[in-house]
């Protein structure tokens, strides 16, 4: 892992190399001085080589670990957390250095040992940068950036000039304890003068990558030096060299969309429909599992998971008086129907119903339904072919009847169509009244010899070929789409619409109607019907659903609701009805075997359902062959 | 099964009875797509929470006016018998197991909870202390799963022990049933679960267990199992009182 570790209880930011953290336990002991750190000091004998090698390594901008891109997140480590390393050394790091003197020397050998310690002394005050509010330790300043300021950079610091760096080390222009960063740059306390750094090794900068197109920089004391040759003075007013940290990069840039807001309950009382609008609206309370208002807005937390988890506890929460209403509009929420669309829609300039007439109609429905799912378009493709070349009828001729269309108005004739009703036309009128054949022989010149054709001779030939289907739809392609249309318009007029379902990032495509339009149409066109039963009429005899003590609970509260007077549309909904529709009837063993104690309740209320359970003006809803869709 | 341009759906179906002529139509009123259980980590959970969300939303679309209608009833463009407003009701849910409890959001197989109509332990099927076990109550089950509904898709916070807690309490998913925004199913007479009869051909070793279920079905006159059985009035029929 190739990361940047900060100890926010230590208040120091502890660089692990990345070099070290791929190889070695070690890595995080270099460079850290907390408290517990002895114990994994204590393991530096055995990966001392390794240390050497990795600090050294560090220091260069160089990376042991042989995975790729690790070299670069080396030289933004030290990039960017070089300048603290040295203010934190503290023992263990004097120690590692003991380790590091023979193949590298560093600068501060003889640190003294007030460096150990960056935090400043309680007697100190440490001011907010951003808010100007003053506090006693370190800590507290560190918590308070953390808690109120979580927004603002950890690091942050107020703007000072540019610190030019000198090429020995010395800052122009420097701010007191400006060189610190990170949550250790909150400390007022001035940084120590350290002695210069020494010049560099040949070794050290001799495996610098030429191609490496940032400025490398070697941790060489307090200060952050360039490696890449002597700078002097003049070089370095022209090339300023600050200290302050570049802008921090952003993590990734993701391709994704922004996360969508989930829509709360909220959101149901924006709906399109008026009433339940205005239901939502009336009965919507907001509950809230927070103690309440607070004088103070709550600390931001800084963690993202914590925030979000504010974020949801702050959503209003809605509930809508009842059960029902509140799982209603949970389910309007999603606003399933607002993105609902009819199933079908017809094509630009479709004609539907060309299919009038016994024949016609038996051969769309043959169509639609053949095989369970109709004919693909290539077996209609076929089926036209096969019967034209068999001469198959479309039309019955009636004896005395003139030749016309079945669908009567001109715009359900489509062009290929039309040509042959338009010659035929233009033949009745000429001849005065053409009648249709019931047989004869097909012939796919027809058209064009009952156009051109005015005799006498030909004119029972006429009348025998011009019912034919070639007649009627002139191509394969009229054909097609004449069942198109017809199947188009039929959904858009059942009232079939379709919905993408997007549910757990998968999106599927569901089709429904109203159901209840179906009930009331049925109850309309009933011709004897039973709306309400009698109170005193039923009786022990339950002959009907309408008698079950159910309807009679239901009836009793629409009688309270209702203004007018209301009936109790029943329904009955079922399940797996293939099976069900088996079953009936055959359940008696299944009383019979059970023990005795429970036999007569049973059996008795089975005799009431029996009685209770019969034909009527009832809808039975039957979830068929649900089974594999369910979860 | 239809397929449907290269989608599986499974139809949902309503049967209409004309009483007067015997006459039966079938007409179906949506099609519930087929989810697939999909590669991924943790698939049988996600793909279990997929077929309930699409299952249930779009029951609710197929019933959305109907719904409404129970509620503030459906207006008819010209009277019967001088009534002009009908409230669709639902009386009797006759089903098999494995379809009653995915239609009402609650745990199957052998859960806690097994028993639709009661909230028997199945440690205690087949008990006599069965008789005793407290019946389901719509309001209270329908809150939580609300709660845990609204957990799930992040509208409000639902700590994860919680979350179980609720979840083993009654033995219930985290989804809200289409059929809970029906009135007089959340609503008084509350017939949530009780309106549940049983497929007498699938059920019967389920009766066995739960010998309170069978007897204290209320919603349909405490008769599920005829009212499968019943319908060809094969039970042996008892002379109405003469009183």
């Amino acid at each position: 892992m190739c990361a940047i570790h900060r100890l926010r209880g230590s208040g120091v930011a502890v660089a692990s190399s990345p070099v070290l953290n791929c190889s070695s336990v070690s890595a995080s002991v270099l460079f850290s001085f907390t408290a517990g750190s002895q114990a994994r000091f204590s393991r530096w004998s055995v990966c001392s080589s390794a240390l050497t090698r990795c600090f050294s390594n560090f220091q260069t901008g160089l990376a042991l670990c042989p995975k790729a891109g690790h070299s670069a997140s080396a030289s933004a480590v030290r990039r960017r957390w070089a300048p603290q390393l040295t203010p934190t050394t503290t023992r263990p790091h004097l120690l590692a250095t003991r380790f590091l003197r023979g193949t590298y020397r560093l600068a501060h050998d003889d640190m003294d040992p007030s460096h150990q310690h960056v935090s400043g002394s309680a007697t100190k005050v440490y001011p907010c940068p951003v808010c100007s509010m003053t506090l006693a330790s370190l800590g507290s300043l560190r918590s308070h950036m953390v808690r109120r300021h979580p927004r603002s950079p950890r690091n942050y610091r107020t703007p000072s000039p540019a610190i030019v760096v000198s090429p020995l080390g010395e800052t122009a222009g420097s701010v007191p304890g400006g060189g610190d960063q990170g949550l250790a740059s909150l400390s007022t306390q001035p940084a120590p003068s350290l002695p210069p750094p020494p010049a560099l090794p040949a070794a050290a900068v001799a495996v610098v990558p030429a191609s490496t197109a940032e400025p490398l920089a070697t941790v060489a004391g307090p200060e952050v030096t360039s490696c890449l040759g002597p700078m002097t003075q003049a070089d370095t007013s022209a090339v300023p060299v600050t200290r302050s940290r570049p802008p921090r990069v952003p993590r990734r840039v993701s391709s994704r969309p922004p996360r969508q807001p989930v829509p709360g309950l909220a959101d149901a009382m924006t709906v399109e429909d008026p009433h339940l609008r205005l239901l939502f609206q009336a009965s919507a309370e907001e509950v809230s599992r927070g103690a309440g208002r607070r004088r103070n807005p709550p600390p931001v937390p800084s963690s993202g998971k914590r925030r979000r988890a504010a974020a949801r506890r702050s959503t209003p929460w809605y509930r809508f008086g009842a059960v029902c209403a509140t799982a209603r509009a949970s389910f309007e929420r999603l606003g399933d129907w607002l993105r609902s669309e009819p199933a079908a829609v017809l094509r630009p300039g479709a004609k539907p119903f060309l299919f009038a007439g016994r024949r016609l109609r038996a051969l769309r429905e043959f169509v639609a339904d053949c095989g369970g799912a109709g004919l693909s378009t290539a077996d209609q493709t076929r089926l036209y072919k096969l019967l034209v070349m068999g001469s198959w009828q479309a039309r019955e001729g009636v004896a005395g009847e003139p030749l016309r269309d079945d669908s009567g108005t001109p715009d359900n004739v489509p062009a290929s169509s039309a040509t042959s009703d338009q010659a035929s036309t233009g033949e009745t009128g000429g001849t005065g009244g053409r009648r249709l054949g019931n047989g004869g022989e097909a012939s796919s010149a027809a058209t064009g010899q009952v156009g051109s054709s005015g005799g006498e001779g030909d004119h029972e030939a006429d009348q025998s070929t011009r019912c034919g289907l070639e007649h009627v739809f002139t191509s394969a392609n009229a054909f097609r789409n004449a069942i198109r249309d017809d199947l188009d318009r039929s959904i858009i007029n059942a009232g079939w619409r379709k919905v993408v379902l997007i549910e757990g990032g998968r999106s599927y495509t569901s089709f429904f109607r109203c159901a209840l339009s179906v009930a009331v149409t049925a109850l309309v066109d009933a011709k004897r019907k039973q709306l309400r039963r009698a109170p005193g009429g039923v009786g022990g005899r339950r002959d009907h659903p309408i008698d079950g003590e159910a309807f009679a609970l239901h009836e009793a509260e629409i009688d309270k609701v209702a203004g007018e007077p209301a009936f109790v549309l029943g329904v009955h909904l079922y399940s797996d009805c293939t099976l069900v529709s088996r079953s009936g009837g055959t359940s008696r063993m299944s009383i019979f075997w059970r023990p005795s104690v429970y036999q007569e309740a049973v059996l008795s209320q089975c005799t009431d359902l029996t009685r209770d359970h019969r034909g009527s003006h009832a809808s039975w809803i039957c979830f068929s062959d649900l089974r594999s869709a369910l979860p | 099964m239809l397929s449907l341009s290269a989608h599986y759906l499974y139809p949902v179906r309503m049967r209409v009875v004309n009483d007067v002529t015997g006459a039966v139509e079938w007409h179906t009123i949506a099609f519930v797509p087929f989810v697939r259980t999909e590669q991924e980590a943790n698939a049988k959970v996600k793909g279990r929470a997929r077929r309930c969300g699409v299952l249930q939303r779009t029951l609710y679309l197929a019933l959305r006016e109907a719904i409404g209608a129970s509620h503030m009833g459906t207006e008819l463009d010209e009277p019967i018998h001088g009534f002009k407003r009908a409230f669709f009701r639902v009386l009797l849910y006759c089903c098999d197991r494995m379809e009653e409890r995915s239609v009402l959001c609650l745990k199957s197989g052998m859960c806690d909870f097994p028993c639709s109509n009661c909230t028997v332990s199945k440690e205690n099927l087949s008990k006599p202390e069965a008789l005793d076990a407290p019946e389901r109550r719509a309001i209270r089950t329908l809150q939580r799963q609300i709660e845990l509904a609204a957990g799930a898709i992040g509208n409000r916070l639902v700590d994860r022990s919680r979350r179980a807690a609720f979840k083993a309490m009654d033995s219930y998913h985290a989804f809200i049933p289409a059929l809970a925004c029906m009135a007089g199913l959340a609503t008084p007479p509350n017939h949530m679960y009780q309106m549940i009869a049983f497929d007498a051909l699938h059920v019967r070793s389920f009766l066995v267990l739960c010998w309170r279920a069978v007897s204290r079905c209320s919603a349909c006159g405490g008769s599920c199992i005829a009212a499968v059985a019943g319908r060809e009035r094969a039970w042996p029929w008892r002379p109405p009182d003469p009183q």
